[in-house]
């Protein structure tokens, strides 16, 4: 029970108004300079529709919380929040590729949500880390992937990524770590990506245990968006 | 999938629209049939589940086939296996976490209050009752398999999951949901396992739960133990969060919700009960019965609050517990009624219409308002600093550069220009520092306000109550123009009394009964299950739609129909239809009705999206304030910096 006293954080109100369970996602998104063009409106358009694809699970719609993290320079584009509150953000592509601190920072993110979630009683999954790149780091990445093994082997989030045409593949390698290779999208298909993103939230959000049926396809099968 | 050739005991069927695709399989319309729709396996389903599918349709009871889509018949490929079932439609109703999430709430059962819920409650716990006295086992509760009506009456889907018995037989339930799963099955497989009416009861604790208060759950608390506990973790050691022992278990309920008392001491005991550390062993969490009759009994008890027309509690918990949360949080959990819906003859379209005219309109976004802020002591006490340091830094170059001509040693000069060196950039590199911290601070939160101030925008613009004000003018305006539009319509079906007096004699001859070349009895039914059934309907669109009827078939059911129009003569000096006339009629009373809904429900919509809009401004700008000031506080002690 609440005393008058007690303060009320901004971020209370949103939980009292959807007290699901959330299942945090960050999208750490490469907004470097060879981004530009094809890629970087192909990642837009499949941005909108990863939007669109959440709010048609009702479900997954009170519990998936999106954030961005764009590099190129590092900067938070979004706070996480539930698929109706999202807003695509237009990526405009320019910059080095400052990877190991937007790393760094998308941990930062989903440690603090996870407390925010504590605080106030509300269960969660364990948020997942998606990265999305196609060049190779600038900075120093070492610590970040130091950072990245840590909190996987300590079951606090999953790491995805997955290199567009041109990233370092091999850098990208040792970055995830043995937990899970990193995936190469093929050509732009960042729709197919977005939508195997979105369902795999949605199941992921139904916490439903034995049906293997709903277990999500292999994005690297030979109809699927990626290769390894 | 929609290719594959089906077929039910009584033949063909033919599926319509896809209405939803799910993990498993998709349901789909069933041609001829709008009581029922299809569900069609991704993939051919086990032999032992073709056989519990079978086994289900024989045990479809009246009782059970009210209260849920409870398989009617088995769909069979051409070799004889199970590809899919037919089940009744359930139509109307809504997912019911959409009925207990505050949020939803709003927008999806607008006039629900707390006895609404608890209503929904005793009804879900009257379906688990009737299911396990029919010997019938759930398995895997969730928030997704019972839907919910307006009028709070509940329906169980997804019947295929159930545990069913039948000569001596137990067909299992394979899946399940973690949040209602119980500690004993918590981790396990749930593959060849029995689950029993004490497993079930534990989930249908936790749906009275979530539904009493306000879409929580009974484990997620807060946790004052090290690492994390999520809920099937907390559900595994019985870490109830609102229980009587909490505390010993380092578990609290979370911040602004409702003690389980605020359900009644009765309540309150079955949630002992069934989350209690013996339950497992026992078999002794509360029965669906059990339930039933105490929330009967808490319903009956439940009473208005005197502040808030929308609040319902009871009287024994002391104050509105609703009250207490929403006045220290800001949020609504329940909105203040409109007023019932009137019965149509007593529409008023003046009354609703002032109604709806009293709704204040919305203005512009509220501006974030900047406090004016003066230089804080500590960007005054550095910036005097640095100027101290430049001066500072000036002589030590200006004595230098004396020294050099007063002094020939070298030494002396050398050493002289290195300590004015040293000095200088020590003093400068310090200085950019502490300037590049008050900098920062000012960058953040400047990043912070402009987030809110985009939140603002984007969440509480007032384009989303004049869209629906429009919406609700041109209803207006469509439903005073409702007199011009029959009269239009009196006056064409008077001049195209040919074309309907043409239609009526078609309609007679019903294809069922002709005979036709090439068209048999199985063609037949094909037509029939298009809806095609008499000459009227023989339309080339429609007919080639019919799966096996090509341009061939199609010119023999014309030219049958041909031969039955040369019949058809038509009396000029003939009345306009009566039944042509009841059927305007019929349409135009049924546009008023619907028109007249739409009026009141958007009036009540409207008065939602008033108070929703106002509250949200308020928060944000309350949250606002405190970052406003600091922001410009930041600014001011930056631009002194700059100077």
């Amino acid at each position: 029970m609440t005393t008058d006293l007690e303060q009320v954080p901004f971020v209370a109100t949103g939980f009292i108004d959807n007290p699901e369970n959330r299942c945090p996602c960050v999208l750490v998104l490469d907004t470097s300079g060879s981004m530009q063009g094809r890629p970087i409106e192909e990642l837009n358009e499949g941005l909108a529709q990863f939007k669109r694809e959440l709010l048609t699970d009702e479900m997954a719609a009170k519990r998936v919380e999106v954030g961005i993290v764009g590099f190129g320079p590092v900067q938070i584009l979004h706070s996480f929040t539930t698929p109706d509150a999202f807003v695509p953000p237009t990526l405009v592509a320019s910059g080095d590729t400052p990877m190991g601190a937007a790393i760094t920072q998308a941990i930062s993110m989903v440690e603090q949500r996870k407390s925010e979630c504590r605080q106030f009683g509300i269960a969660y999954y364990r948020p997942w880390i998606f990265l999305i790149t196609d060049g190779a780091p600038t900075d120093a990445w070492q610590e970040a992937a130091a950072s990245l093994r840590q909190g996987q082997k300590e079951k606090k989030f999953q790491f995805f990524a997955v290199g567009v045409q041109g990233a370092n593949m091999d850098i990208l390698k040792q970055i995830a770590g043995p937990e899970r290779s990193p995936l190469m999208l093929k050509g732009l298909q960042f729709r197919e990506l977005f939508s195997w993103l979105s369902n795999s939230l949605s199941a992921k959000s139904r916490s439903q245990v034995g049906n293997e049926e709903v277990a999500v396809e292999n994005p690297a099968s030979p109809t699927g968006w990626a290769t390894v | 999938m929609a290719a594959l050739s089906l077929k039910g005991s009584n033949g063909r069927v033919a599926l319509g629209r896809e209405l939803g695709r799910g993990g498993e399989g998709s349901v789909f319309e069933v041609a001829g049939h709008p009581d029922l729709v299809a569900k069609v396996y991704h993939s051919a389903p086990s032999s032992e589940k073709a056989e519990k599918l079978r086994v289900m349709t024989r045990l479809a009871k009246p009782n059970l086939l009210a209260l849920t889509a409870w398989p009617v018949d088995v769909l069979q490929g051409h070799d004889g296996s199970v590809h899919g079932l037919l089940m009744p439609k359930v139509d109307g109703y809504k997912d019911i976490h959409a009925l207990y999430g505050p949020k939803s709430r709003r927008t999806e059962f607008p006039e629900a209050n707390w006895r609404h819920l608890i209503r929904a409650a005793t009804n879900v716990a009257r379906v688990f009752a009737v299911l396990h006295e029919s010997d019938c086992i759930i398995g895997d509760v969730n928030h997704g398999g019972i839907r919910v009506r307006s009028d709070m009456t509940v329906k169980l889907i997804d019947c295929d999951s159930f545990q069913v018995r039948a000569d001596g037989r137990t067909y299992f339930c394979e899946v399940g949901v973690e949040n209602f799963t119980p500690p004993e099955l918590q981790g396990r497989p749930f593959k060849g396992l029995m689950r029993t009416a004490n497993h079930d009861n534990f989930g249908l604790a936790v749906l009275v739960f979530y539904l009493l208060m306000v879409g929580r759950h009974p484990f997620a608390g807060r946790y004052g133990g090290r690492g994390e506990m999520p809920i099937e973790k907390a559900i595994t050691e019985h870490r109830y969060a609102y229980g009587r022992n909490a505390r010993s278990l380092l578990m609290e309920p979370p911040p602004f919700t409702p003690a389980a008392l605020a359900a009644g001491s009765d309540i309150a005991d079955l949630w002992e009960r069934a989350f209690s550390q013996q339950a497992p062993h026992s078999g002794s969490r509360p029965a669906a019965r059990e339930w039933v009759a105490r929330l009967q009994t808490l319903e009956s008890s439940a009473a208005r609050c005197a502040q808030h027309p929308g609040h319902y509690f009871v009287a024994s918990v002391g104050s509105c517990p609703w009250c207490a949360i929403e006045s220290s949080s800001g949020t609504l959990l329940f909105l203040a009624p409109m007023g019932t819906i009137l019965p149509d003859s007593q529409f008023n379209l003046a009354v609703v219409w002032s109604r709806i005219s009293q709704i204040p309109v919305p203005g512009a976004v509220p501006e974030i308002v900047l406090p004016t802020a003066t230089p804080s002591p500590q960007a005054r006490a550095l910036q005097s600093a640095r100027r101290g340091r430049k001066m500072w830094r000036i002589a030590v170059i200006v004595a230098g550069l004396i020294a050099s001509g007063v002094v020939p040693d070298l030494t002396v000069l050398w050493l002289l220009v290195a300590l004015g060196f040293w000095i200088a950039i020590g003093s400068w590199a310090e200085a950019t520092d502490e300037i590049a911290v008050f900098r920062r601070k000012r960058q953040e939160l400047g990043n912070a306000l402009s987030q809110l101030e985009t939140r603002l925008r984007s969440e509480t613009g007032p384009e989303g109550f004049a869209h629906r004000l429009k919406q609700l003018e041109t209803a207006r305006a469509e439903l005073v123009n409702l007199p011009a539009v029959r009269d239009r319509q009196m006056k064409a079906l008077i001049s195209e009394r040919d074309r309907h007096a043409r239609r009526r004699f078609l309609e007679r001859y019903e294809i069922e009964k002709a005979k036709i070349p090439g068209i048999g009895p199985a063609k037949r039914a094909m037509l029939e299950s298009y809806n095609i059934e008499t000459a009227a309907d023989i339309v080339q669109s429609a007919v080639l739609n019919v799966p096996g009827f090509g341009p061939a078939l199609f010119r023999r059911l014309d030219d049958w129909k041909r031969s039955v129009e040369a019949r058809f003569k038509f009396d000029p000096n003939s009345a306009v239809d009566p039944r042509d006339i009841h059927e305007l009629e019929r349409k135009l009373t049924q546009q008023r009705v619907q028109l007249e809904r739409a009026l009141l429900q958007g009036a009540q919509e409207l008065q939602r999206v008033h108070q929703e809009l106002k509250h949200r401004r308020d928060q944000l700008i309350r949250a606002a304030e405190p970052i406003a000031a600091a922001y410009a506080q930041a600014d001011a002690d930056f631009r002194h910096l700059e100077d």
